[in-house]
């Protein structure tokens, strides 16, 4: 291996990133050549450095005494809410908001269960409804309007503990968590592949307004507490979202049934590391020399309706006569470390991509007109 | 016991077994909030909300990825958010001495490692924050691009630079 190659990996070589081939090819350079041991003798000492002072200020910082007391009195007050009146005196107090939101997942829910009564053939029917449709009825035989009413504030005796608990949370959700549950129907779809289900099934994750038929459907018993939240934006606060996966360009295909386009301009010097997905979504992960870029490439759903709200902010951009945002987060006066990360994202078709990394807009802006 | 089995206590209703997991990681989710905030109210504010969710969202919670990992991803948001909501970046303190004309890049004013600090507290939070989940909760790149929600590569090009601009200091002046 050439000094200019292992120069370029080292950072790699130091964080045991590498393959054995390269390690292998990397050590032994090193053992033969002083330049580039001297210069790796000195990464390997910033990194120390670095790994030292950042610890001494970690662990410099004072955490109360009493910080677990704390957030163990704040859950025990949360366990005391959880007696039957006092679910519905919380429910009460948000009903204002409750009544918005409601009809927010409503819409949203029917829209999902269309969807979803068409995929269940041989399960028990379970009926929901629009509040003004009014003449449909749950195996129960109760009209939905009464349905509706008893989860918003009349006697909840009927009512099964963890449903309602599992309901007051989601009266507190933030709008960009109610349009994730519009991507029920693409988690209905993925369990029903899982094979047969009851209506309700242990993988099942469900908007509230599902848990209309679930809470009075009085010949389905509720085998589990369910969540109200679903989730498949793989965001930050992914709580049990999968892991991701990594492999080759085939590899993805295979698993998220597409082939993710590859862009055709590529800066040179650029090689593809790997590709990763989760969730459906793929990034090709690129490497520049010191620098790292990925192209990432989505179904467009409402998923991706959080993420065009943020980056609208950007600068509007043509990307072959698709509407793009571009964006650059750069480094604040006096920080000397951060380098440009430039995202530049468009929706094609049926498709949402994004280009991101440590490149210069330009150089993004190209990569991105090229893949077709 | 294992994470694994106070997790599947707590899902049970199983309290004792979930304060065992506060008492367990809160205080590594303080610092680095800290880290990221600097603000001990807000710091306090953002750990208390991260760990009622977790207790919330616990029966959800499916053991593809480790309790820990799962906790990080909450506080960061919640970081985030909190971020977002005070619109403002981490006060920068009176005594940086960069030499930002330096041609080379070299921080000539990079003499003591309380310089180090003060450049590690004068980066974006985002930044700061890859340091801390790096180096001082010891996740590997990978682990941290998880928990932030950014492609391994971003991770990398942070810590990179990072690296690169202390070697280069160190050339002049040997921490």
């Amino acid at each position: 291996m050439c000094c200019d190659n292992t120069i370029r990996v080292m950072n790699d070589f130091l964080d045991k990133t590498l393959s054995k081939t390269e390690e292998r090819k990397v050590q032994s350079h090193l053992e033969e050549c002083e330049n580039c041991r001297s210069e790796f003798n000195k990464l390997e000492k910033a990194d120390t450095v670095l790994r030292q002072v950042v610890c001494e200020m970690v662990a410099g910082i004072d955490v109360p005494g009493n910080l677990s007391d704390r957030i163990e009195k704040i859950i025990s007050a949360e366990n005391r809410k959880k007696t039957p009146w006092s679910r519905v005196f919380v429910m009460l107090k948000s009903s204002a908001v409750a009544a918005a939101l409601f009809f927010v997942v409503l819409a949203a829910g029917f829209v999902s269960y269309h969807s979803y009564s068409n995929l269940i053939s041989n399960q028990p029917k379970v009926v929901l409804s629009v509040p003004d449709a009014g003449n449909h009825t749950n195996v129960a035989g109760n009209s939905a309007a009464e349905r509706l009413d008893s989860i918003v504030g009349e006697n909840t005796a009927a009512v099964k503990e963890e449903n309602v608990l599992q309901t007051a949370p989601v009266l507190e959700r933030k709008p960009e968590d109610i349009i994730n549950t519009t991507n029920t129907t693409e988690q209905l779809k993925k369990v029903q592949a899982e094979g047969p289900a009851g209506v309700l099934s242990d993988k099942l994750q469900l908007p509230a307004i599902s848990q209309a038929p679930e809470i009075l459907s009085k010949s389905q018993p509720v085998e589990e507490p369910r969540s109200a939240f679903v989730t498949s934006v793989p965001t930050a606060t992914g709580e049990g979202m999968p892991a991701q996966y990594r492999g080759t360009m085939e590899e993805a295909a295979g698993a998220v049934g597409y082939l993710p386009a590859k862009p055709a301009y590529l800066p040179q010097g650029a090689v593809l590391s790997d590709v990763t997905w989760h969730s459906g979504a793929t990034a090709q992960n690129y490497r520049v020399g010191e620098f790292y870029f990925a192209v990432s490439q989505s179904r467009l759903d409402a998923a991706n309706f959080v993420y065009d709200e943020m980056l609208s902010q950007g600068s509007a951009v043509d990307i072959n006569g698709s509407q793009g945002f571009i964006q650059e987060s750069g480094p604040e006066p006096g920080d000397n470390i951060s380098v440009v990360t430039t995202t530049l994202s468009w929706q094609k078709g049926d498709w949402a991509f994004s280009v991101i990394g440590d490149l210069p807009a330009e150089e993004i802006l190209k990569v991105a007109a090229s893949i077709k | 016991m294992s994470d694994e089995n106070l997790i599947t206590m707590s899902q049970a209703g199983d309290n004792e077994a979930f304060a065992q997991l506060v008492r367990k990681y809160s205080p590594d989710a303080y610092r680095t909030a800290f880290m990221v905030l600097r603000d001990r109210d807000e710091v306090e504010d953002v750990v208390q909300e991260s760990f009622l969710t977790c207790y919330r969202k616990i029966k959800s919670f499916r053991m593809e990825s480790s309790f820990k990992t799962w906790m990080y991803r909450i506080v960061v948001s919640r970081c985030y958010d909190k971020l977002r909501k005070l619109n403002r970046e981490n006060a920068i303190l009176n005594k940086i001495t960069l030499n930002s004309n330096n041609e080379n890049g070299v921080i000539n004013g990079l003499e003591s490692r309380l310089d180090l600090r003060e450049v590690i507290l004068g980066l974006k939070p985002e930044h700061r924050l890859v340091l801390t989940l790096y180096y001082g909760m010891d996740f590997s790149v990978q682990k941290v691009a998880d928990i932030l929600g950014v492609p391994a590569g971003t991770v990398k090009s942070r810590l990179n630079s990072a690296r690169g601009l202390i070697k280069k200091s160190m050339t002049v002046n040997p921490l």
